[in-house]
């Protein structure tokens, strides 16, 4: 009988734990279509700014006054690697393979003896790197901090960046995020911030124009620099951020299905225990009355 | 006037599109100077001091105050990157005031000269914002 009774609780655990999936999954898919339409709004800002930026690169190409901001510092060896991950779990591999790939890179820069530093956006992804890595973390941002908005969070820790860059810290700078490709694929994505990679789309289209700068190109530069950092790192924390939800959304859904799943399957072990319960007391009944 | 002749405006803020359409002209406040776009400009990159913007479209003016920013000038696409902007009717002369009593207050008591430098430089956005209601 005992049996019987455990089974019963173990499918009320089950649907009850359905429950709080399938509501997650609902709040994910609310805050998704939020996320997606601030980091929607957000492009046309990075689109223009990259196409201003490679125009300048274009026009500096040759010249070595470019600054070291746009071309990295190779006298400095050291790697700034920022990990954009979320600030919460239960969202399935989103966080773990933003992880390995940076664990993947540490490794290899190490073989090749180039000291790397890390800085963490999100909460999740500095208390994994935290156990291996405690000495190379260098600060540790929360996406959710009080009272911030995102694109302060990412102008904060553009000129943490850059200051520490100033102070000859560190000699490039790759950042680590998970690009939004759709609601169920999310890309883990490597890109360099210094040196500053430019997208060669339109390179070759706009070679023959040549642009008037006002002031000339350094002064210009040293203005965008900053500039395009934090709205590069504005824009990976946005993607990041309509990445997890659609990451949780996805990992909910699975949840859900398979608590259903586990619901029909120990209701059908319920139901036979129970029958076979009724049969056997029928049959102890029946041949009880033969006895007599 | 065909189409071919008039300006394509785009005008963005770090978290939004804010303009997006065709205009006769625009002026901007650039770093080295004022300057207005036609359509026919050469191309030109420019950074933007505070100051104002204005623009003309057939027989209305809109006029918006930019704190800073940049514009490019391409085959008469006019995009403009503003770090911070505000329609020049939404100027409240009094808080504006108040906000540079405050900051003058903070830039007497501060020692860090790179603070003192933050504060100087949102004091002169300020100033070039009341600037333009007076």
């Amino acid at each position: 009988m005992a049996n019987l009774k455990d089974l019963r609780n173990r499918i009320d655990s089950v649907s009850s734990t359905k429950k709080i999936t399938q509501a997650m999954k609902m709040v994910a898919a609310s805050k998704l279509r939020r996320a997606q339409d601030i980091a929607e709004a957000a492009r046309p800002y990075a689109e223009k700014l990259s196409k201003i930026m490679s125009s300048l690169t274009f026009s500096l190409k040759d010249s070595d006054l470019s600054p070291l901001m746009l071309k990295g510092n190779n006298n400095n060896k050291t790697k700034l690697l920022i990990v954009v991950t979320s600030d919460r779990g239960l969202c399935g591999a989103f966080n773990s393979s933003i992880v390995r790939n940076v664990k993947n890179k540490i490794s290899e820069l190490e073989t090749n003896n180039i000291p790397v530093k890390l800085l963490c956006i999100g909460r999740k992804g500095s208390e994994v790197l935290k156990n291996n890595f405690q000495g190379k973390i260098i600060n540790t941002y929360e996406i959710s901090a009080s009272g911030k908005t995102l694109f302060n969070l990412a102008e904060t820790v553009g000129s943490e960046i850059i200051k520490r860059f100033e102070l000859d810290e560190f000699g490039s700078c790759l950042i680590y995020y998970n690009r939004f490709k759709s609601v169920i694929s999310q890309i883990a994505t490597e890109q360099s911030i210094i040196p500053y990679e430019v997208e060669n789309l339109e390179e070759s289209k706009e070679e023959n124009v040549f642009f008037e700068f006002e002031p000339e190109e350094q002064a210009i530069l040293s203005d965008l620099l900053p500039k395009n950092i934090s709205t590069q790192l504005y824009k990976s924390i946005l993607e990041s951020g309509a990445g997890e939800q659609g990451a949780r959304m996805a990992a909910m859904d699975n949840a859900t299905r398979n608590a259903g799943e586990m619901i029909d399957r120990l209701t059908l072990s319920y139901n036979r225990q129970r029958q076979a319960i009724i049969t056997r007391e029928l049959i102890e009944i029946i041949s009880g009355a033969e006895a007599l | 006037m065909s189409e071919s002749e008039r300006l394509q405006l785009e005008l963005v803020l770090p978290d939004k599109l804010v303009v997006s359409r065709q205009v006769d002209m625009v002026i901007i406040a650039g770093s080295e100077g004022d300057f207005g776009v036609l359509p026919g400009h050469a191309p030109i990159i420019s950074s933007i001091r505070p100051g104002l913007l204005e623009i003309h479209d057939a027989d209305k003016t809109e006029k918006f105050f930019l704190a800073g920013g940049f514009v490019e000038v391409l085959s008469n696409q006019v995009s403009i990157l503003a770090s911070e902007l505000c329609s020049i009717e939404d100027i409240d002369e009094s808080e504006c005031k108040d906000q540079i009593q405050n900051l003058i207050e903070q830039l007497r008591s501060s020692q860090d000269e790179k603070e003192s430098n933050l504060i100087q430089n949102r004091l002169d956005k300020l100033e070039a914002k009341i600037e333009l209601v007076k």
